[in-house]
């Protein structure tokens, strides 16, 4: 009798698994149409797709230069009383790029960088995305360095407490005189009214931009951030006085400031990584960047944005940052562009 | 007066047959009455406990956990494997399994509202909603429900011992957590060889390390009873065609999570590995490294991992050489000290991995198993309440969210927050403290089980 029962559970449970290893398979075998958009003249048409429940989709045309595509990451392990806490985290992060940035057919070159290849990166001038998600400035690289390479078209994306408040010295953290906000733009980017909450609610439409880190407990104020040409994005406190992303140009480059720290929120650092895919992938670096925002039952949208690029490097970009979609696109504008003889100031 | 002595005879022999009618038919009666019982007894008993479990399924979670069902689900959605985005750390048969389940739950439930963070910023925890509790903790319940009546089919009393334990009620029905398919797979693999189904007993261990990895840790122990079973028909080539037939049924047991075994699931399990190092070691005794008395013991804080992950191989293969020598008379002895051995030496033993041991010990027929095995949820239940400061309220998050049961989840999460804030006894956090107190206590229970096992095994060596 237990060889019964035995063979009867056995084959129940081997018939799940099969069923379920061929429902995954198929699932990923015969993908659902996904997002299209083809360049016209005048504008890109778009179309988001077909599914069974709804979904919201962020369509943006930018300028997007091809040096967003080499990353580096501070990683350096000298630095070890990092604000992640856990330098597994900071793995975590690094791999969740690479992985996020896969799963769109995006191939990014990601490096982790130490503080002296750094150096070498900002002194190289040339352009690039600089990932520091360790909330320190390195002191023994001058500010003024990082200001040439921002000018020279240079991104950086800061994580951590109010930026570059923090140095790392030879002797560990050490509390700047200057941030580098106020060094850089010669005044401070933060509400100093603003206290220091986890509540926050998503910007409205566009300005969310499809962004999904939420922490603005260190987040500089929108107001500020405007102020000085960039743009805030993602979510805001209830009062509005910060806001979890900010895009601020300087030169020909720009800084990307996350509003908190690289923490263990939860699981791995996945809300970070698929932040910066999504900001580097759709150019919205550029603080001029156009977003159109939507959301569909399921029945699909389509459209026709007219556009003017304003760049040779001009993208568009459309998909959806909602975790049971997560697809992008993109198709390069600049060239039809400059056939049709739009205004070009690249 | 032949005739009449014939006619006599016809009768006798008709009366007779009709008594023996009466009595086959009474016993028949009979019979079938016990049966009916039987089923009965197994109805109610299966019943009550589904009800119990599918009472508390919608109302509560351990939120981190049943987290990562959502993303899962979400990413099979999209059209991604159970790795692609790295959010998800199982093996590839419980992503199977729950792909089975929740791509048809987006027909009912749409998958934004599978879970949410609730406003106000009192947690950063996906809260996951009801329905979804149900169905992403069905499966596991089912699992709890299968063992059961894999039980009642040996011992009755080792069905009631498991389906109304509270910790196999927790772990399936409130946590979360699907650790009743280890039990399952180890007690499905145990009774096939047991019975003389080998390839079904491979395929049960198969289909268990597929789905969380544990039960292969049994494998050999299992293995080598088939093996025995076949020397004792007297030859080699017997021997070997029972091993083959059962691993034959392990690779098929394991080969629909196979194709999903690349580079990405070698990530996620490192991540899980370098945060398991750096966490605590739950009811092990590496529990005894945060304690003030072990802290400063070098060989425990430095000797310890290693020792522990060799003792984690060694042991099951230990066993597996008595099995193979004892005979089948060792095996639930060795299966039970096999799977203490996987409880005890993991990097950290979680309090659910208890369940893992339940059935084997129910099996067993030992009452010193049974009542070790059963008194350990107490341990374990303490250990999570340990973990949060106030389980009740830390587990029953959805129930508060979705339906404004119970007390509120800033109240929730300000008691939890200010527990996670507090000094303990030994100097450290009270979570700490407590959870390192009560690995601490756990441990020698541990070592204990295993001598026992080990005793049990060879007692008939002796």
């Amino acid at each position: 009798m237990p060889g019964k029962s035995t063979r009867v559970l056995s084959l129940a449970l081997v018939s799940f698994l099969v069923s379920g290893t061929l429902a995954l398979f198929m699932r990923q075998a015969l993908p659902e149409k996904g997002f299209t958009l083809v360049v016209e003249p005048g504008g890109v048409r778009y179309q988001t797709p077909e599914r069974q429940y709804a979904y919201s989709w962020y369509l943006t045309v930018a300028c997007r230069p091809a040096h967003l595509d080499q990353i580096y990451v501070l990683t350096d392990p000298t630095i070890d009383n990092t604000y992640a806490g856990n330098r597994a985290v900071l793995i975590g992060l690094l791999n969740h790029l690479a992985r996020d940035a896969a799963v769109i057919g995006w191939e990014p070159m990601i490096e982790t960088v130490t503080i002296e290849q750094m150096r070498t990166v900002l002194e190289s001038g040339r352009p690039a995305v600089l990932i520091d998600a360790l909330g320190y400035w390195p002191a023994e690289i001058a500010p003024s360095t990082l200001e040439h390479w921002l000018a020279a078209g240079g991104v950086l994306i800061w994580l951590g407490d109010r930026f570059g408040a923090w140095l790392w010295t030879a002797d560990g953290p050490e509390w700047a005189e200057q941030p580098l906000d106020e060094l850089l733009w010669g005044r401070s980017m933060y509400d100093p009214d603003a206290l220091a909450r986890t509540a926050t609610v998503p910007l409205p439409g566009e300005r969310n931009a499809g962004l999904v880190y939420w922490l603005a407990l260190s987040g500089p104020s929108p107001a500020i951030v405007s102020e000085l040409g960039g743009r805030a994005l993602g979510w805001q406190t209830p009062d509005g006085r910060r806001v979890s992303h900010a895009v601020i140009p300087l030169g020909r480059g720009s800084v990307v400031i996350f509003g908190g720290r690289l923490v263990r929120v939860r699981g791995l650092a996945s809300e970070v990584a698929q932040d910066i895919v999504v900001i580097l992938y759709r150019g919205l670096t550029d603080p001029r960047a156009l977003v159109r925002a939507g959301t569909t039952d399921g029945t699909g949208a389509s459209g026709f944005e007219p556009v003017e690029p304003s760049c040779p490097e001009t993208r568009a970009g459309i998909g959806s940052s909602d975790p049971w979609i997560f697809r992008l696109t993109s198709a390069s504008l600049g060239p039809t562009a400059r056939r049709r003889g739009l205004d070009d100031d690249g | 007066m032949t005739r009449k002595r014939r006619r006599r005879k016809v009768a006798i022999t008709r009366q007779r047959t009709a008594r023996l009618d009466r009595v086959t038919k009474a016993r028949l009666r009979e019979d079938r009455s016990v049966a009916e019982n039987r089923r009965a007894g197994l109805l109610a008993l299966v019943l009550s406990a589904a009800v119990i479990r599918l009472t508390l399924a919608p109302l509560t979670a351990w939120p981190n956990d049943v987290a990562t069902w959502v993303r899962l689900g979400w990413d099979v959605l999209a059209g991604y494997g159970p790795y692609d985005r790295l959010n998800f750390s199982y093996p590839p048969g419980w992503a199977a399994i729950l792909a089975l389940w929740l791509q048809p739950l987006a027909l009912v439930l749409p998958p934004q509202r599978w879970a949410t963070i609730p406003e106000g910023g009192f947690t950063d925890q996906l809260v996951p909603h009801p329905l979804f509790l149900i169905v992403a903790k069905f499966p596991a319940i089912l699992a709890d429900l299968g063992v059961g009546w894999l039980l009642y089919r040996q011992v009755r009393w080792a069905a009631a011992l498991w389906l109304f334990n509270p910790l196999v009620i927790f772990v399936s029905a409130v946590h979360g957590q699907y650790d009743s398919f280890v039990s399952l797979t180890i007690a499905l693999s145990l009774l096939g060889a047991l019975s003389g189904t080998v390839f079904t007993s491979g395929l049960a261990c198969g289909i268990g390390t597929a789905l969380k990895f544990a039960p292969v840790f049994t494998g050999p122990v299992i293995l080598a009873a088939s093996l025995r079973r076949g020397f004792e028909t007297g030859r080699l080539r017997q021997a070997a065609t029972k091993g083959a037939e059962w691993m034959l049924g392990a690779a098929l047991g394991l080969a629909p999570a196979v194709p999903f075994l690349h580079s990405a699931f070698m990530v996620v399990v490192s991540a899980r590995l370098a945060a398991a190092a750096a966490g605590s070691d739950g009811l092990n005794p590496g529990a005894l490294r945060r304690t003030p008395w072990g802290a400063d013991w070098g060989f425990w804080s430095t000797w310890y991992p290693v020792l522990s992950q060799a003792l984690l191989v060694l042991i099951p293969l230990l066993f597996a050489l008595i099995v193979l020598w004892r005979g089948e008379r060792a095996l639930l002895p060795a299966t039970a000290g096999t799977v203490i051995a996987a409880i005890a030496f993991q990097p950290v033993t979680q309090p659910q991995y208890i369940v893992w041991l339940v059935p084997v010990a129910l099996l067993s027929g030992s009452r010193l198993y049974a009542v070790v095995t059963t008194a350990l949820a107490v341990p374990a239940l303490l250990y999570y309440d340990g973990l949060v400061g106030n389980l009740v309220r830390f587990v029953s998050q959805p129930a508060s969210v979705y339906l404004h049961w119970g007390s509120s989840l800033e109240a929730t999460m300000e008691s939890y927050l200010d527990y996670l804030g507090q000094r303990g006894a030994f100097g450290g956090q009270s979570v700490s403290d407590s959870i390192a107190l009560l690995g601490m206590l756990v441990s020698p229970v541990w070592v204990g089980l295993l001598f026992i096992s080990f005793w049990k095994a060879l007692r008939d060596a002796r």
